[in-house]
């Protein structure tokens, strides 16, 4: 097996494609997605097997590099006044950009359905003209330029690829702003995790996501940034005082990454993953004081119905709670619902996964806004704004992130990074700030 | 009570006690029945049952068996050894649970530590000493144990049927403990196996239910194993039972009303047909008691009752002719009677008639010299008794040709009034008290009616010579008009009140004996009557009683 296909656990990056040979167009990329679902939700971003996919039919913005930043791809972001952005869309012309301000002011709603409505958070008025979206800035915001690359911000379509679903093969975009992309054909499927793996070890798929190799032993870490992290959200409200102190000593996340997470993850002892924290990602004092029971105690655990991770995770944290005499009843929810219950505050536990930016000020206003806290966002984001220095912000937002872990209502389970393998045809395959591989930048060289 | 009333009765009572006989007596029988019946179904879903466990066990074992010496157990445990992925290991449970038809599949090291969990992966990592003390057991029989799963509301305890085997790699040896939940599907299953209600429960628990019965209920409780628990309770519902006993009540209840029915039909015929002639026999007696001595009774009747009704009608045909017969002969015993009391009255002035003329027969002879005065005396005696004769003569004359009575509306208080004021002088001693009822009204014949008075306060007077005191009275009674003349004489001795109303009977020395006879039958002239009521010593009542209305006097 290992002479048949080479892992490549995203640490291709930095490699050139041009190392392998030249560059060549067509043929068909096959890649395989561990999913039980027979469609992949491209515009799913909040799991590293879908986000990168997603990127394919809905491009972000801009591209965010781990050496050279932002990287614009299909709109400009520029800053005429201290307090006002513009962004130039360089695809589809003016009805794009149209369709893009309505998404962003859709976002931007109080009642919208989605955490990183918390990206938007300093914009105000946007409005389309032409090709341009023009936007007020409410406060000073420098990281502005690396949030808008995160994929849920991103266009509807015009990626590389085209294609609505997974039974048609994705076509090549001949009119992708960055390029034709040099396979002619996406041919995507899904499975569980042992029969993909089969796929890519008999050569019947080039990419895989999700799952591992058969030859393949367990990483005990990701080895690209784990942006990917879940929560689990409650509802201090339905819950009661003392089910913060239960959580916390009771749901162990080492315990879930160890036996219950597909890996590679990492647990979260901060509310930011350890790749933003960086060296502030201290362990946090362990919660002292009697160990609460609550005999009888009733909850409900609301998480997304397809995904078996969340399942297990879930499942995990009822037998933990149940030991501490709650009594909690699982309930898989379709992914829109999960949402709709988030945004009115519909549940008492709620498992959500989310695509954390690289911005560690970024990724606390998307957990603060997870947690529900709007009061908290302004206040935090404004005095992180105030930060001209990329570094200090970065740092002071860690600061806060440390200070905030244990007043939010939610916490932090662990943190997921894409898990990618390339046979040996595939080349070119690089990673961006997110950790996501660049799909686009592909292409199949002859074994 | 009547006849009629008693054969009702007599009939419902016939058809009511064979039924309260045999309705208890057939209730007892089919309840005993249905009972025997479902103990008989309750023993054999408990051998079914009993069946099916034992069944289950030997599933249980066999498939542990094959199960630890399979290669997909070797396999895992390679798997294991290897360090695959949790999410494999778990899919690798997943399948073992499924392939093998086990419901609780656990895999624990030998510090007794969920290495996997097939029924409940999350609690891999954590000890599970209940399915570890089935390790410790060293049997190779399935246990009854509580394990651990998931269920809606949160994680619960459900019994299950578990063996464990052990597996070894290498040095690593695991605990491979499974089975199958008894769950609901295992209470569905036995439900429709058995037919009855299975409840799998220990103390103060139930675990799963299967199957409904509505209450009462018969109960019976299968033990799972000697040392558990956990036991299988079967129910079976009476409601069969009391629904039978309802329907066969109810159909009995309703031939029971038919029944009733039925016999109170034929007893109102029945009674029809025996109480007519009877009533009819009835009223006839009551006609002759009326004094229609002829009356016929018109009855269709047979047997002893048509011969009673055939003697009644030829007894009445004999009392009526017998009655005409005695009739007669009192009639003519009753002018004799009158002949002979006419004869002495008209007898009694021929004496003194027949005297005077002897003697101024005598005195002629004799040319006595007084016969001039004596002529004259004699002449005034005949004269005398010639009058008295005349006198008897037309008493008797009105007597036998009282003409019928004038009926007019009258009032009889006026009437009274004027019959007093020819007594407005009483002779000394007599009191005369009135006491009449204002516009008292009445028909009859005024002149006939005063008449009568007139006679009852004449006698009224001459029974009292040395004085005394006499009430007369008017007033309506029951539709009729009564007028009593009451005195306070020596009243009418007993003797004599059946003979007071005769012709010629007479308790005064100067009495004709005919007022009272007319009084009489004016009164009954009138359709009424002439009654004599008091006490001896104290006073005499004579009542008149007449009808108020004419048509009543005439159908009188």
């Amino acid at each position: 097996m290992n002479a048949r296909a080479l892992a490549v656990v995203l640490l291709l990056g930095s490699t050139v494609a041009g190392a392998a040979g030249r560059p060549r167009y067509g043929g068909t990329l096959r890649i395989a997605l561990a999913s039980p679902a027979a469609q992949a939700e491209l515009l799913n971003v909040d799991r590293p097997e879908t986000a990168a996919l997603a990127a394919l039919v809905a491009p972000p913005l801009c591209r965010l590099d781990p050496q050279r930043g932002v990287i614009p791809t299909t709109a400009e972001l520029t800053h005429p006044q201290p307090n006002r952005v513009q962004l130039l869309v360089r695809a589809g012309g003016p009805r794009r950009a149209a369709d893009l301000a309505a998404r962003w002011n859709s976002l931007s709603q109080p009642g919208a359905f989605s955490p990183y409505r918390a990206l938007l958070a300093p914009l105000r008025g946007v409005t389309a003209t032409a090709t341009t979206i023009d936007a007020a800035l409410a406060f000073p915001w420098p990281d502005l330029d690396r949030s808008l690359c995160h994929p849920a911000l991103g266009l509807a379509d015009g990626g590389p690829y085209t294609g609505p679903t997974s039974r048609v093969p994705f076509s090549a975009n001949p009119t992708f702003p960055e390029g034709r992309p040099f396979p002619d054909r996406l041919q995507l499927t899904t499975g569980d995790e042992r029969r993909v793996a089969r796929s890519f070890a008999t050569r019947q798929v080039d990419l895989l996501f999700g799952a591992a190799p058969d030859d393949a032993q367990p990483s005990p870490a990701p080895q690209t940034p784990a942006l990917f992290a879940t929560y689990l959200v409650y509802r201090s409200a339905h819950a009661g005082a003392e089910l913060r102190t239960v959580l916390e000593q009771s749901v162990d996340a080492q315990d879930l990454v160890q036996r219950f997470v597909t890996a590679p993850a990492v647990p979260m002892t901060q509310l930011l993953p350890p790749a933003l924290m960086g060296a502030a990602a201290a362990t946090p004092a362990a919660f002292s004081g009697p160990a609460p029971r609550a005999p009888g105690r009733e909850l409900t655990l609301v998480y997304d119905a397809a995904l078996d991770e969340h399942r297990a995770v879930a499942e995990r944290i009822q037998v933990r709670l149940h030991d501490r005499g709650y009594r909690v009843a699982l309930k898989p929810v379709p992914r829109a619902e999960l949402a709709s219950r988030w945004a009115s505050g519909d549940f008492d536990l709620l498992l959500q996964s989310l695509l954390l930016p690289p911005a560690p000020a970024a990724a606390l206003a998307v957990a603060i806004e997870l947690a529900g806290r709007h009061d908290l966002l302004a206040v935090e984001l404004t005095a992180l704004g105030a930060v001209a220095d990329a570094a200090a912000r970065d740092a002071r937002a860690r600061e806060r992130a440390a200070a905030l872990r244990a007043s939010l209502p939610l916490l932090p389970l662990y943190a997921r990074a894409p898990q990618v393998s390339a046979s040996s045809n595939i080349q070119g395959l690089r990673t961006d700030a997110f950790g996501l591989p660049m799909l686009d930048q592909l292409f199949l060289t002859q074994d | 009570m009547r006849l009629k009333t008693r054969l009702l009765l007599s009939f419902v009572l016939l058809a009511l006690v064979p039924i309260a006989i045999v309705v208890p007596t057939a209730r007892a029988q089919l309840r005993s029945t249905l009972e025997r019946e479902l103990e008989q179904r309750m023993q054999a879903a408990e051998t079914a049952t009993n069946a099916d466990i034992v069944q289950r066990r030997r599933d249980v074992r066999e498939t542990m068996d094959r199960l630890s010496d399979s290669e997909a157990m070797e396999r895992f445990v390679k798997e294991f050894h290897a360090n695959l992925t949790p999410s494999r290991l778990s899919a690798t449970a997943q399948q073992l649970i499924r392939i093998r038809l086990l419901s609780v599949l656990s895999v624990l090291d030998e510090k007794g530590v969920t290495v996997l969990s097939g029924h409940l992966p999350a609690r891999r990592g954590d000890p599970d000493p209940d399915l570890f003390a089935v390790t410790k057991l060293q049997d190779p029989e399935p246990q009854v144990v509580l394990v651990e799963v998931r269920g809606d509301a949160g994680l619960q305890k459900m019994p299950a049927l578990v063996t464990a085997r052990p597996v070894e790699y290498g040095a690593l040896k695991l605990w491979v403990v499974g089975g199958v939940l008894l769950d609901k599907s295992v209470a569905d299953h036995l439900a429709d196996l058995t037919g009855t209600r299975v409840d799998i429960a220990s103390a103060g628990a139930s675990y799963a239910t299967g199957g409904k019965a509505l209450p009462p209920l018969i109960e019976r409780a299968v033990p799972l194993a000697p040392s558990s628990e956990v036991t299988i309770t079967l129910a079976l519902s009476r409601a069969t039972v009391a629904e039978a006993e309802r329907v066969v009540l109810k159909a009995v209840l309703v031939f029971a009303a038919l029944g009733v029915f039925l016999a109170l039909v034929l007893a109102l015929w029945q009674s029809l047909v025996i109480t007519r002639p009877v009533e009819a026999l009835t009223e006839g007696a009551r006609r002759v008691a009326a004094g229609d001595l002829g009356a016929k009774v018109e009855a269709n009747a047979q047997g002893e009752v048509g011969a009673l009704v055939e003697t009644f009608n030829r007894m009445t045909s004999d009392l009526r002719r017998t009655t005409d017969n005695l009739v007669a002969a009192e009639r003519v015993a009753a002018w004799q009677e009158v002949a002979r009391r006419l004869a002495h009255e008209i007898k009694n002035p021929l004496t003194p008639i027949r005297m005077s003329l002897e003697t101024l027969q005598a005195a002629s002879a004799e040319n006595n010299p007084r016969f001039p005065s004596l002529f004259k005396e004699s002449a005034a005696v005949v004269l005398e008794e010639v009058d008295r004769l005349k006198r008897i003569v037309d008493e008797f004359t009105r007597f036998a040709r009282l003409p019928k009575p004038q009926l007019q509306d009258l009032d009889l208080e006026d009437l009274v009034k004027q019959v007093l004021t020819l007594y407005a002088a009483p002779p000394p001693g007599i009191t005369l008290e009135p006491a009449l009822e204002p516009g008292l009204k009445a028909q009859g014949d005024r002149d006939q009616l005063t008449q009568v008075l007139v006679n009852l306060v004449k006698n009224a007077q001459e029974a009292m010579p040395g004085g005394g005191r006499i009430w007369v009275r008017a007033r309506s009674r029951d539709g009729q008009a009564v007028i009593e003349v009451e005195d306070t004489g020596p009243g009418v001795k007993p003797e004599d009140r059946a003979r007071i109303f005769e012709p010629y009977f007479t308790t005064k020395g100067a009495g004709t004996g005919l007022g009272l006879a007319i009084a009489a039958r004016v009164c009954q002239e009138h359709g009424g009557m002439l009654e004599v009521d008091g006490e001896p010593g104290k006073g005499a009542i004579f009542r008149v009683t007449i009808p108020r209305q004419a048509a009543a006097a005439t159908a009188a």
